[in-house]
This record gives structure tokens, C-alpha cells and sequence, in this order.
């Protein structure tokens, strides 16, 4: 297990070589054209498939780390589902394994149909009916992943765009990424690829699903050091009476409060990849802690920051503000904060169960 | 945003109500029927669901307060005031606020008129005051400047006299409701030779000026309500003056301190807790039981305001100095207010986040109103003199004794 985030120097080459890229394009649009062929030469959806599938072979802190640097520079483009999910199912799915050609060039894009809002059902003559929570880059994704039913008669499935009764509804997000939600209306499962059946359907779409929090959290974590850094230069920079704010107590005490919070959440992040890439049984526990802190203490440190940025900080064009819409949606995505405390402080029953 | 009937439950009985005598419950009866029958529907559904209030809208409302001599509720009768204790003046904005009504621009009623019926000329009080009471007339305040924000008496835009002429050059920053106002009340700087609070006046500026140019200014809330305000060379006659010469910090610290209650916005905060919370339970059924803690907490907490303000007005009716629990007024106030925000956020979800999208619950635009509102709340711990400000203030106050 990795006790630091830049242990090996490959992981600091390769944080040295995401962050140049990320603020390169760190005012791109995600639907520009031909924003993602960047991101394809760059390697980034091959950074975690094994090398012989002509990927990067990245293991998740590295591909974790990736993900932080396009938080920091706010990348509107959602990579966390590519460079996560589709190397840990090509491993089990041959399905899956097929389309890792298209998956580097660019042509094929997945995203996961988590189950927040209702969860799909599955009929008897085996066609799909539900709507999924708010998804983020699912407006572009070619190929979605969803869970059908829990339990026995559990279906985890692959649709590619197009199927009928699929329907994808774009939605503009506060901090000008775009997701989606994803629809299926009686789409019948002969026009999907079943990956795996009741168990390990199940087992899957957990897993899948503490990796994109996982995602989320990473590039939340960059985001928010970016906002520490950038305040803290600030405030040594900005004079008022006569001196730097960084010489008020009141700004000193802000600045050392919200660093606690930065390592605090540099650690839960820390122990959520490495339980996630050992696949051990406190995965859903760390996710969980990350997850809780991600959206609360985090939201909140960055609101201190822009508080002793002053007046600055609420402009449309400074980044601490841009900073705190980002983590202010990623807080209400994946359902909030309910599943972490359920988790985490409900019935003794709740305690061990995989994440949904 | 929900067009459905407030719930009542806490407006109706409070603890508050014990601090009311007879005739004040008497008083808060006539003028919520007043305000009832006097407030247009289009207000109140406007007042509902936006955040930054455009020119027409205050000006209506103005308009129609004023018919009934109400628009400057806490001025002194003589200058067109109703003549009402503070304590009636606290009932009257509770019941605005109930009644969702829009909020009147606070510079001309809050700010520049006090400060003209205190300070001004009689010429610049028959001039000025009747548009402000009217709402024909909007203002706005060119204080701060990119460099000077807490240390406001650092300012460097410049007053120089020119024969019978003032000669204005400098940058405002921030200048709210800049870009509709017919003026701007300014404070600059008219003498280098002494400290720098010693040497600031108070101007009228009227915003045609030659020579002024206006800059949007786009929020965290992606919203135009701010202004950058360039001077050059703008030319006001001698009479533009406000007061004496030399003594613009003395006049608008006079002001800070005559504004304390208002600051704590207690009853928009009321308000919008009593709409949510009942927004809450008309679509779960109930308080979830992972907030209703929260809502416990800010309840409690909204009382404890409410009963402070009245504490701190009562004191001032009975000519008690109320001392530094006058001054938390605006921290505690403001901290309760994003409170009230980051709770909404939390129960609307993703709602709150995206736009645009059919809902489960009909997207009536209730989720992208709370989010606009909650991202530009995180200036109210930052104007109108920040809370780490206000807190340093609040302990010299306490160590006086
Ligand atoms: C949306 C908005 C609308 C506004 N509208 C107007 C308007 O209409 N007219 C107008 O004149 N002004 C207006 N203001 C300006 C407002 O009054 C200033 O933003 C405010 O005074 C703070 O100044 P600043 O932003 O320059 O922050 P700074 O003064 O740079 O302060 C930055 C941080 O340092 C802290 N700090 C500074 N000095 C000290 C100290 N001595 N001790 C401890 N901490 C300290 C502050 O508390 C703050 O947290 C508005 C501001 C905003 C954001």
C-alpha cells in the first residue's frame, strides 16, 4: 500500500506531465470540437489498461493523480469514467475488452447509469424501465453501463447509444460541465450486451460506482488544492492597512483551519484508492469517509477561502469561485451525503454492505 | 419557484410574540391586511423566485408603498417618514417580508437619505428626498475602490476644487445597482495633506456625467447586480457637496452605525427558511430525519436573532445604549443566512445544480433559484464591512465595557 501520493518518481513524472496538459486546456470547452481527440493523444483513456492492450498500464493512484490534476485546472471534460471503469471491466468483461481499440482512439465512451433517482426494473420478457441519477459527461458517452434489478435476477448491462427506448437528456450543471440523465423506457435487453448476471452484476456495479466517487473525489481534491494555493498566495500578496492580510490573525487562523482540512482530505483520499485498489474489505468504508468529506468539509473549506479573499473571490472570472461551483455540484451528485452516513453511522446491518 | 401558501406555523406564534404588547399585535393585524390588499400578485411571485431585484420592480412597489406614506418606514416624519417606534418598524418589515414583498433599493431609503436628511443642504433636501420617497430616483454607493475595501479611508479617488467647480478622477469598485442608477453618492478624497480619514467628502455624482463609464462586473452567480464605476475628469458643481468639506468619514460612520438592525436581514432569512422548510415537507411528507437536526438548529437559531434584534430595538426606543450586541447583529445575521442556503442546497440536490432538465418534481425553477442565491451569499459575510471586521469592532466594543 502507498503511504504518500507521490511515492514512486514515475507518479511524480507523470503528475509533472497531467498538470502541463490540464492548464493547457484549462479554459477549453467540453464540447468543443475535438477537445477529446487531445485528451486520446495524451493517453489519457488508455492510462490504466495493461500495456499489452497497448494502454499506459497506470495503476489507480496514477490514474487517480491524473484525474486530480484535471481537477485543479477545472477541466470541463469528464475523464474519470474512461480512464476508471472501462480497464477495470475489460479485465472481467470480454464484452468490454473489444471495444478497448475504440476506447484509445477516442470512438468509444462510457458512462455509468447510477441508480440515485429510480433505479431500474427489469419485466419479465427482460426489458428495462428506469431513470438514473444525474451522470457526469453521460451526454456524451457511446456506450452506458447500468445495473437492471438487484438481486438474484440482477442484470448489469451495456447499450450502446441508439438502442431504443435509451434516451440521454443533457443538463448544463452550475459549474459548466454537463451531465446527464439517462432514461430507459422498456428497452429491451436483446439489444444490449448482458456483461454479468445476479451476484457479481451487483458486486460490479458497486464497485464501478465507489470508483467514480473515487474519480470525483480525486479531482475534487485537486480542485481544492488549487483554491488553498492560489489563496494562500493571495493573501500574502493583498495589502490593506498598510500590510499583507496574511499578517491578520483572523487570516492566519482561516489559512492553517482549511490546511487542516486539505491534509485531512488528502489522507481519506490516500486510503480510498489504495483500499480500492486492493479490493480489500474496508473499500466501502473509505469510500464513504472520502466521499462524506468530499462533499461537506470540503465545500465549506473553500467557502473559508473565499471569505478572506474578499469581495475578488465572487467575481464570475476568478477561479476560487469557479472552484467552489465545481465542488458545490459534485455535492449534489451520486446522491449527496445520505449514502456516506448511512454508511457510516446507520443500523450495525447497514455498516458492511457495498455501497448502494 | 412554489406558488402554494406559506406554511404558517412559525410566523404565527413565536416566541417573539411575548415581546409584543396589545396595540403592537393590534398594529402587525392593520398592516398585514394593508400590505395584503396593496401588493400586486406579479410582486410577490417575482419577489419569490428572484434574486436581484430589477429597477421596475422596486420602483413599482415603491410607487404603491409610497401612495399609503410607507416607503421610508424608518425615516422621521418630517421628512416623510410615518413617524412609527422601532418596534412597529420591526412588525412592518416582518410583515413585508411574509407578504413577499420586494425589498426597496437599500441606498436611496437605507442610506443616501438619512444621510442627506442629516447632513444635506435644504436645497439638496427638497431636491433629492421626494424622488428617493417616491421611488422615482434610484441611488447607489461608490465607497469602496479596488484598493481599498476594509481599509476603505485609503481611497484614492480624488476630489479638486476648480473654481466654483469639484474635478472628480478615480475608480470605484463594486458599485451595486451602478448600472440603474440616476446617482451616485460618493465619498473621495479632497485632502492629501492630512490622515487619510481626515480628508474624505461626500459627493452627489450624477451617473450621466461626462466622463463616468460604467463596467459590468458578472458574480459567482453568473449575474450582472455590480458595477466597476470609472471617474475622468467628471465636473460637479460646488452644490454637489454633501455637509462640510473634510468630513465624509465622519458622516459615513454615523450612517454604519445607525443601520446596525437592518443589517441582519432577520426577516428575509424568516422568510425563506419558513418557504423551504414547508417546500420540504409538502414534497417528503416530513422533515427527513438526516436534517431535521439542521432545521432544528437554524430554527432555534432564527429565534435567537429575531429576540436580539428586538432586544437591540427596544434599547434604542428606551434610549438604553444596547453596545456590542448591536454589533453581532450583522455577523450573526449573515452567517444564519448562508446557513439557511447551504441547508437548501443540501435537500434539493441536484436539483439545485442542474438546469434545464424536466424533474420528477415539475422543474418550477426552485433548485437554480436557491443555487444562485446561495453562491452570491457568500458576500454577505464580505460587504457592508466584513465578519472578521465586524468581529474585531464586536471585541473592542465587549473590552470597553
Ligand atoms: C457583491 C458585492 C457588492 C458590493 N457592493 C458595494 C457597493 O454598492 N458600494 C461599495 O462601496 N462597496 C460595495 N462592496 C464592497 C465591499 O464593501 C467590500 O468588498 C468589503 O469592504 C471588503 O473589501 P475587499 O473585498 O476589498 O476585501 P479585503 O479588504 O481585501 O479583505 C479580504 C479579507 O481580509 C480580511 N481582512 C482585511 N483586513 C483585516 C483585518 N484588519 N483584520 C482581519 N481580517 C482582515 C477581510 O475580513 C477579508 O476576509 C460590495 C462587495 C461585493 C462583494
Amino acid at each position: 500500500m502507498r503511504r504518500s501520493h507521490d511515492q514512486s518518481e514515475t507518479d511524480s513524472l507523470l503528475r509533472a506531465s497531467a498538470r502541463e496538459f490540464a492548464r493547457e486546456r484549462e479554459d477549453a470547452r467540453p464540447d468543443t470540437a475535438g477537445n477529446w481527440r487531445a485528451f486520446v493523444e495524451a493517453g489519457w483513456p488508455g492510462m490504466g489498461l495493461d500495456e499489452a492492450s497497448g494502454g499506459l498500464g497506470a495503476d489507480l493512484h496514477q490514474c487517480c493523480l491524473v484525474l486530480q490534476e484535471a481537477g485543479r485546472a477545472l477541466l470541463t471534460e469528464s475523464a474519470a469514467a474512461d480512464i476508471l471503469l472501462a480497464p477495470r471491466l475489460a479485465q472481467r468483461a470480454p464484452a468490454i475488452a473489444a471495444l478497448m481499440p475504440a476506447l484509445l482512439d477516442g470512438k468509444a465512451r462510457f458512462a455509468l447509469a447510477g441508480a440515485a433517482e429510480t433505479g431500474f426494473s427489469l419485466s419479465a420478457d427482460g426489458r428495462v424501465t428506469g431513470r438514473s441519477a444525474l451522470v457526469p459527461g453521460a451526454d456524451r458517452a457511446t456506450h452506458l453501463l447500468f445495473l437492471a434489478e438487484a438481486g438474484e435476477g440482477a442484470r448489469f448491462c451495456l447499450a450502446e447509444r441508439g438502442t431504443g427506448g435509451l434516451h440521454i437528456h443533457p443538463a448544463p450543471l452550475l459549474d459548466g460541465r454537463t451531465a446527464a440523465r439517462i432514461d430507459l423506457d422498456a428497452a429491451d435487453t436483446d439489444e444490449m450486451t448482458v456483461l454479468c448476471t445476479g451476484k457479481e452484476a451487483c458486486g460490479i456495479a458497486a464497485e464501478l460506482e465507489a470508483l467514480l466517487l473515487c474519480g470525483a473525489a480525486s479531482e475534487g481534491l485537486g480542485a481544492f488544492e488549487a483554491a488553498f494555493e492560489m489563496t494562500a498566495d493571495y493573501v500574502q500578496t493583498r495589502q490593506q492597512f498598510k500590510q499583507p492580510l496574511a499578517s491578520f490573525q483572523a487570516v492566519e487562523h482561516t489559512i492553517a483551519d482549511v490546511y487542516c482540512e486539505l491534509e485531512k482530505f488528502r489522507s481519506l483520499h490516500m486510503a480510498m484508492v489504495s483500499a480500492l485498489s486492493e479490493g480489500g474489505t474496508s473499500s466501502s468504508m473509505a469510500v464513504a469517509h472520502a466521499r462524506l468529506f468530499h462533499a461537506s468539509n470540503v465545500v465549506q473549506a473553500v467557502g473559508r477561502l473565499i471569505q478572506i479573499t474578499g469581495g475578488i473571490a465572487v467575481t464570475e472570472e476568478y477561479k476560487l469561485g469557479r472552484i467552489y461551483r465545481r465542488l458545490q455540484s459534485d455535492a449534489a451528485l451520486f446522491g449527496g451525503v445520505r449514502r456516506p452516513i448511512e454508511i457510516l453511522a446507520g443500523t450495525p446491518m447497514a455498516k458492511p454492505a457495498p455501497l448502494h | 419557484m412554489a406558488s402554494s401558501a406559506p406554511d404558517e406555523h412559525s410566523q404565527d406564534i413565536t416566541p417573539m410574540d411575548d415581546f409584543f404588547t396589545a396595540e403592537e399585535r393590534a398594529f402587525r393585524e392593520i398592516v398585514r391586511a394593508e400590505i395584503a390588499a396593496m401588493l400586486p400578485e406579479h410582486l410577490a411571485r417575482h419577489t419569490r423566485s428572484h434574486l436581484h431585484m430589477p429597477r421596475e420592480v422596486m420602483a413599482e412597489w415603491n410607487r404603491i408603498l409610497h401612495s399609503r406614506g410607507w416607503s421610508a418606514h424608518h425615516w422621521p416624519k418630517e421628512f416623510g417618514g410615518p413617524g412609527w417606534t422601532p418596534i412597529q418598524r420591526f412588525i412592518f418589515e416582518s410583515e413585508l417580508a411574509r407578504a413577499d414583498a420586494p425589498p426597496l433599493s437599500v441606498f436611496g431609503i437605507y442610506l443616501v437619505g438619512p444621510t442627506i436628511f442629516s447632513f444635506g443642504s435644504p436645497e439638496q433636501k427638497a431636491r433629492y428626498l421626494p424622488g428617493i420617497l417616491s421611488g422615482e430616483e434610484f441611488w447607489c454607493q461608490g465607497y469602496s475602490e479596488p484598493d481599498a475595501g476594509s481599509d476603505l479611508a485609503r481611497l484614492r479617488t480624488t476630489a479638486r476644487r476648480s473654481g466654483d467647480k469639484w474635478i472628480v478622477n478615480g475608480q470605484k469598485a463594486w458599485t451595486s445597482e451602478g448600472h440603474f442608477a440616476d446617482h451616485m453618492i460618493l465619498l473621495a478624497r479632497t485632502n492629501m495633506e492630512v490622515k487619510p480619514q481626515a480628508g474624505l467628502s461626500l459627493f452627489v455624482v450624477p451617473m450621466d456625467a461626462p466622463g463616468i463609464t460604467i463596467q459590468p462586473v458578472i458574480t459567482i452567480d453568473g449575474a450582472h447586480s455590480v458595477n466597476s464605476v470609472f471617474l475622468d475628469d467628471v465636473t460637479l458643481d460646488a452644490s454637489a457637496l454633501i455637509g462640510e468639506v473634510d468630513q465624509g468619514w465622519t458622516y459615513a460612520k454615523f450612517l454604519l452605525n445607525n443601520e446596525r438592525t437592518n443589517n441582519a436581514q432577520i426577516h428575509k432569512s424568516r422568510r425563506e427558511f419558513d418557504l423551504l422548510r414547508a417546500r420540504i415537507e409538502t414534497e417528503k411528507g416530513e422533515i427527513p430525519a438526516a436534517w431535521r437536526e439542521r432545521v432544528a438548529r437554524i430554527e432555534t437559531d432564527l429565534a435567537a436573532l429575531e429576540i436580539t434584534v428586538l432586544r437591540v430595538l427596544a434599547d434604542e426606543t428606551d434610549g438604553r445604549e444596547p453596545g456590542a450586541k448591536a454589533a453581532i447583529l450583522k455577523v450573526i445575521g449573515s452567517q444564519l443566512q448562508q446557513a439557511i442556503s447551504e441547508l437548501a442546497m443540501e435537500v434539493l440536490g441536484e436539483e439545485a445544480v442542474a438546469t434545464g432538465l424536466p424533474l420528477a418534481n415539475d422543474n418550477d425553477g426552485y433548485g437554480a433559484y436557491w443555487a444562485e442565491k446561495h453562491l452570491f451569499r457568500r458576500v454577505v459575510t464580505i460587504y457592508a464591512g466584513t465578519n472578521e471586521i465586524q468581529k474585531t469592532i464586536i471585541a473592542k466594543t465587549v473590552f470597553k465595557g
